[in-house]
C-alpha cells in the first residue's frame, strides 16, 4: 500500500496542529456560558472528571488509531477503520469521519469570515457605533444583523459585492491555499506561528479586561470582581424543567418569585415538590453536583472542546512516524486546549460583558455574544477598545482557521489515497463541494436557519455517532489490550493501566448516556424544526446528497484497495 | 465574587497551568529535543 506520502516535520508541530484544531470559538464562547449556567465554579468538578475519565482517554484512542493506520499506509478514516476492523464493511462506517469535517467546514468557514471581517473593521477603524452610548446596543445589533444577513435570505449576496461576501471568499481562499501546501509546509508551518500569536492576542484582551476595575462609579456592582463572580461563584443549578429558559407551569418556582433561581429546585430529585425541597433560602453550591444536568453539560463541553469524534485527530496522527510518542503528545495538545478554555476563555468573555452590560449582556449566548454584545463592550472601552476589539476578533479568526484547515485534510487524504489522484485534483474536488455547500448556507442566512441546522445535525449529533463507532471499533474490535501495547510503543509517558477499562466500559457508557439524554430532551424539537422549515429540510437534503456521494467514492476506493491487497498477497506468495 | 468563587477559579487555573507546564517541560526536554540539540536528528 506504500508509505505515508506526508509526515509532520516536528513533534511540536503536530501538537500545535492538533491543539489548533481543538481550540476554536467554543473555548471562548461556549465554555463560559455553560459554566455560568451549570453551577459556576462547581461546574469545574464534573468538568475535570469528564476530562480525566472521558476526554483524554478517547483522545489517546484516536491518536493510537491514527498512527497505526498511518503505518499501514493510510491517512483517512474509511481506510483506517478498514485496517483496524479487518473487514471492508468498517470502511463504510468511516464515511462519518468524512461527512463531519466537510459539512462543519461549510458553515464554520462562514463564521470564520465574520471574525476576519470584524477584525479588519477594527483595524481600519470602519467599525463605528457613534457617540451616543445609549444607542450602542441597538447599532451593534443592527450592524451584526446586516453583516450576516439575518434579516432575509440572500441579503449577503443580493445587493452587489458586500464585505461579508468578500471576506468569505478570502477566508475560503486562505484555507485552500494552506491545505494545498500540504501537512508540513501548510498546516504545521501555519499552526506553529498562529498559536503563539493567538495566545498573545488573548493575553492583551485578558489584561485589559482584568484591569477595567469599576468603569461606571454610579454602578459599583458592575465591577471586574463581580464579573468574575458571575461565572465562577459556585451555585446550585436552576431547575428549568423543560429547558426553555422561561418559567412556566412545567417548571418549579418554589419561592413564587416568577424567576427560576437556586431556591426553585427539586432537591431530592423525586420529581415532586415536598418538605425536603426547601422553598426559601439559598441552596448550598454542592447541590449542583447532585443534578445530572451539570454532569451532562460538563461532559458535553469536554467532548466538543477537545474535537473528539471529528475524525481529525485520527487523520493528523496518521502522519506520525512508527515510534513517535502519542501519549505525551496527545496530553500536551489536550492541555493546550484546556489552557485556552479555562485560563483565557473562562476569564475574558463573560467578565467583559458583565462589567459594562450587567447580567443581561453576560447571558447573551453564542454568536450574539461575540458579534453583537462584545463590540458594545469594546466601544465603552474608548480609544483602546479598537485595539482590544481587533485582538479579540483576530484571535477568534486564528482559532477558527486552525480548526477549519483541519476539517479539510481528512477528505483531501481520502480523495488522494482512495481515488489515487493528486493533491491538485483532490483540492479542486473538495473545493467545489464545500464551496457549493457553504454558498447554500451563506445564501440562506435568514435567522441563520441553514447554519444552525447543519450545526445541530452534523456538529452535534454526528460527532457522538462517530465517537461511538471509534470507541467500539478500537476497544472491542481492534482490542483494548492491543491498543494499549500500540499506544505505549515509543511513549515518553506510559498509558495508565486503568485506561484499558475506561476505554472499554466507561467511555461507551458515557457516550450512550449523553447521546440518549440529548435525544430525549431535544430530538423531537429538532426534527420538528427541520420539518417546519423548507430551508432546514433543504439543508438536510444537501447533507444527505454529500453522504451518498461519499459512500459511492468509498465503494470505488474499497474496490481499489481490495485489488491492491490481492496484488500484494500474490506478489508475496510468488 | 465569593470566597468559593476565588477558590474554584484559582484552583482550576493552577490545575490547568500545572498540567500544561508538565507536558511542555517533558516535550521540550524529551528525546526528540535532545537529538535536535545534539545535532543527531
Amino acid at each position: 500500500m506504500g508509505k505515508p506520502k506526508e509526515q509532520w516535520g516536528t513533534r511540536i508541530g503536530v501538537i500545535l496542529a492538533v491543539a489548533g484544531s481543538a481550540v476554536g470559538l467554543g473555548n471562548f464562547l461556549r465554555f463560559p456560558g455553560q459554566a455560568a449556567e451549570n453551577g459556576g465554579g462547581a461546574f469545574m468538578i464534573p468538568y475535570f472528571c469528564a476530562l480525566i475519565f472521558v476526554g483524554i482517554p478517547i483522545c489517546w484512542a484516536e491518536w493510537i488509531m491514527g498512527r497505526y493506520g498511518g503505518q499501514k499506509g493510510f491517512n483517512s478514516c474509511p481506510a483506517i477503520f478498514g485496517v483496524l476492523g479487518r473487514r471492508s464493511g468498517w470502511r463504510y462506517m468511516g464515511v462519518v469521519g468524512l461527512i463531519i469535517p466537510i459539512c462543519v467546514y461549510m458553515f464554520y468557514v462562514l463564521i470564520e469570515s465574520w471574525c476576519l471581517g470584524y477584525a479588519w473593521a477594527y483595524l481600519t477603524g470602519s467599525f463605528d457605533l457613534g457617540d451616543d452610548p445609549t444607542k450602542y446596543v441597538e447599532k451593534s445589533k443592527d450592524f451584526y444583523t446586516n453583516y450576516v444577513g439575518k434579516a432575509e435570505d440572500g441579503a449577503v449576496i443580493g445587493s452587489g459585492i458586500r464585505g461579508a461576501l468578500v471576506f468569505w471568499i478570502a477566508t475560503f481562499a486562505i484555507n485552500f491555499f494552506l491545505i494545498f501546501r500540504g501537512v508540513s509546509k501548510g498546516i504545521e508551518a501555519f499552526c506553529i506561528r498562529a498559536m503563539p500569536i493567538m495566545g498573545i492576542c488573548a493575553f492583551i484582551v485578558l489584561i485589559r479586561v482584568l484591569t477595567l476595575g469599576t468603569p461606571d462609579p454610579a454602578k459599583p456592582e458592575l465591577s471586574v470582581t463581580n464579573g468574575l463572580g458571575f461565572m465562577w461563584n459556585p451555585k446550585a443549578v436552576d431547575d428549568d424543567v423543560d429547558n426553555d429558559k422561561i418559567l412556566n407551569e412545567e417548571d418549579d418556582d418554589l419561592d413564587g418569585d416568577g424567576i427560576l433561581n437556586a431556591q426553585d429546585t427539586d432537591v431530592d430529585g423525586d420529581g415532586i415538590l415536598n418538605a425536603e425541597d426547601p422553598a426559601t433560602g439559598e441552596l448550598p453550591w454542592y447541590f449542583a453536583l447532585l443534578n445530572p444536568k451539570t454532569w451532562l453539560a460538563a461532559a458535553g463541553q469536554i467532548f466538543f472542546s477537545l474535537s473528539v469524534g471529528f475524525g481529525i485527530i485520527v487523520n493528523y496522527a496518521s502522519y506520525m512516524k512508527r515510534n513517535d510518542d502519542v501519549v505525551l503528545s496527545g496530553l500536551t495538545a489536550a492541555s493546550t486546549n484546556e489552557f485556552f478554555e479555562v485560563c483565557l476563555g473562562g476569564l475574558i468573555t463573560l467578565t467583559a460583558a458583565f462589567v459594562f452590560l450587567g447580567i443581561a449582556g453576560a447571558t447573551e449566548g453564542g454568536y450574539d455574544l461575540a458579534f453583537s454584545t462584545l463590540p458594545v463592550v469594546f466601544e465603552y472601552m474608548g480609544g483602546i477598545g479598537r485595539v482590544v476589539g481587533f485582538c479579540w476578533f483576530f484571535m477568534l479568526f486564528l482559532a477558527a482557521i486552525t480548526s477549519s484547515m483541519s476539517m479539510l485534510q481528512p477528505a483531501i487524504a481520502f480523495l488522494e489515497e482512495g481515488l489515487n489522484i493528486g493533491r491538485k485534483a483532490s483540492v479542486t474536488i473538495l473545493g467545489l463541494i464545500t464551496a457549493l455547500g457553504s454558498f447554500f448556507i451563506i445564501y440562506h442566512s435568514s435567522d441563520l436557519t441553514a447554519l444552525n441546522t447543519v450545526d445541530t445535525w452534523i456538529g452535534t449529533v454526528m460527532i457522538f455517532v462517530l465517537a461511538m463507532i471509534e470507541v467500539i471499533l478500537f476497544s472491542w474490535v481492534f482490542g483494548a489490550e492491543k491498543g494499549f501495547e500500540e499506544g505505549n510503543r515509543g511513549a515518553e509517558l506510559k498509558l495508565p493501566r486503568a485506561w484499558k477499562f475506561i476505554i472499554k466500559y466507561v467511555s461507551p457508557v458515557f457516550l450512550v448516556t449523553v447521546f440518549v439524554s440529548w435525544c430525549w430532551t431535544n430530538l423531537g424539537k429538532e426534527v420538528d424544526k427541520v420539518l417546519d422549515s423548507t430551508v432546514a429540510t433543504m439543508a438536510i437534503l444537501m447533507v444527505v446528497a454529500v453522504l451518498i456521494f461519499l459512500v459511492i467514492l468509498i465503494h470505488i476506493a474499497s474496490r481499489r484497495w481490495n485489488g491492491l491487497e490481492k496484488t500484494t498477497q500474490s506478489e508475496g506468495a510468488s | 465574587m465569593t470566597t468559593g468563587g476565588w477558590i474554584f477559579m484559582f484552583s482550576s487555573i493552577i490545575a490547568v497551568v500545572s498540567l500544561i507546564s508538565f507536558c511542555y517541560y517533558r516535550v521540550l526536554k524529551g528525546p526528540e529535543a535532545n537529538r535536535k540539540a545534539n545535532g543527531t536528528d
